[in-house]
């Protein structure tokens, strides 16, 4: 399943959006015009299901936090998905006496109308509007394919301090930590035979990437137990040494995160800048191997936001493929890019070459003329 | 008039801005090709902005392509 349609009214940055997604999103925008917090969004959505929205409001700040700081006179927020075109779900948040509250819940299956929110029951006890029907299993029976599909959603950014030191961050063990806390036991987690199989392609990647590193694989420790990733780091002793992932660079933790997460199945994937720390060898050929994660086996659907010229150099990224994120005096616009830019890319010129160069402003060469 | 810029490097654009506004228009986007080679394989593609009603100025250093105008 994929997100085929986002709308969005007073989410974060964004006062009125509404666009297509396909299966491969590279989300393009300056500093600060919000590709993170339309990324938000999904993991909003998952949140709702797993949390429930009080909780996923909560843990944003409030609703304060999540209103458009452009919005003036609707104050609410309201966020629907189109799903493969078939499901249609509608969000409509508000405050009442400082609580959150659901104006508005729809789900349509087909144009067939599942859910209409606010009901009678809605009318008769107002404490039900505190809650979606689409985090309560007793209210999501006849659409719980698109609450497991919300649920699907993985967002991850990873760090390579915390991947390095997961207890130095927080104490209490997390699951699911996008900044990949618990990478390490995920792999560890999973069936041995799939991480072996998924084992031997990291391998097989590193050993273009990172010729210096080869046997990759993951052990525990049994005093501490915590599990370790295990590579031999070649140099001028003939049986090179063993390394654990503290001795690990940022980019090998980076690359052997994101080609682990790219082999995972689930829902859609989220990713922010895959490209930190990354050659730029390696960072041109990220657009292909997300095309065949969304073509493979897993079919996922990716959103990527991304500053990378190396990265949009790949002339495979189609116009329809990419999301400008363009600040304005009334909020973040997004759309697709503009007909000059995909004129140049049915031209045969890439996205680096034909969306870039329209994100900057001129003031942008006054940045080196700054005296520091 | 807008028009935007395409360029060997970053050190033309300065000099196409100026160039445009003394011209009196309207300096557009900068498309920095990083490469006499790359205008010469490039620079075609960017015509169908003309369609657009975009012009186009393309800044370069013919040195590198030996062209018979330097000869």
């Amino acid at each position: 399943m994929q997100v085929t349609r986002v709308q969005l009214k007073n989410w974060k940055n964004f006062q009125d959006v509404d666009v297509s997604l396909n299966s491969r999103m590279f989300l393009l925008g300056v500093n600060a015009a919000g590709k993170s917090n339309f990324l938000d969004v999904f993991r909003f959505m998952r949140d709702v299901v797993e949390y429930g929205a009080a909780k996923a409001v909560a843990s944003r700040g409030g609703m304060s936090r999540l209103r458009c700081l452009y919005a003036r006179q609707e104050p609410d927020i309201r966020l629907m998905f189109t799903i493969d075109d078939i499901w249609k779900y509608e969000l409509e948040l508000t405050t009442d006496k400082a609580t959150v509250t659901i104006k508005r819940e729809v789900v349509k299956k087909n144009e067939e109308t599942l859910l209409n929110r606010p009901d009678e029951l809605d009318l008769s006890d107002p404490q039900r509007k505190t809650q979606t029907a689409l985090e309560q299993v007793s209210a999501n029976q006849k659409f719980r394919e698109i609450a497991d599909f919300f649920r699907s959603i993985e967002y991850r950014h990873i760090l390579p301090q915390v991947v390095r030191d997961p207890l130095g961050f927080s104490a209490a063990p997390v699951e699911n930590d996008p900044y990949g806390r618990d990478i390490v036991r995920q792999i560890w987690n999973t069936s041995q035979r799939t991480r072996i199989v998924r084992l031997k392609r990291i391998n097989e990647a590193l050993r273009l990437a990172v010729p210096s590193l080869s046997e990759l694989n993951v052990d525990m420790d049994k005093s501490s137990g915590q599990p370790h990733l295990k590579a031999k780091f070649q140099h001028w002793r003939p049986n090179g040494a063993i390394q654990d992932e503290a001795s690990f660079s940022d980019g090998t933790l980076r690359l052997i995160g994101l080609l682990w997460m790219l082999m995972d199945k689930g829902g859609p994937l989220l990713l922010e800048e895959p490209e930190l720390s990354l050659n730029e060898e390696i960072v041109s050929r990220l657009p292909s191997m997300f095309a065949q994660v969304t073509r493979g086996k897993t079919m996922r659907q990716l959103l990527v936001s991304t500053h990378s010229h190396a990265l949009l150099k790949d002339v495979g990224i189609q116009p329809e493929e990419v999301l400008h994120l363009a600040p304005t005096q009334n909020g973040t616009i997004v759309t697709p890019p503009s007909r000059e830019a995909t004129k140049l890319m049915e031209q045969g010129l890439s996205a680096a070459d034909a969306v870039l160069p329209e994100l900057w402003s001129d003031d942008i060469e006054q940045l080196f003329q700054l005296e520091l | 008039m807008k028009i935007h810029i395409v360029a060997e490097g970053d050190l033309e654009i300065p000099v196409a801005r100026k160039l445009i506004m003394f011209c009196g228009h309207r300096p557009g986007n900068r498309y920095v090709l990083r490469g006499f080679g790359n205008v010469e394989k490039n620079a075609a593609s960017y015509a169908c902005l003309l369609e657009e009603g975009v012009a186009v100025l393309v800044l370069t250093d013919f040195m590198d392509a030996k062209s018979p105008c330097f000869n």
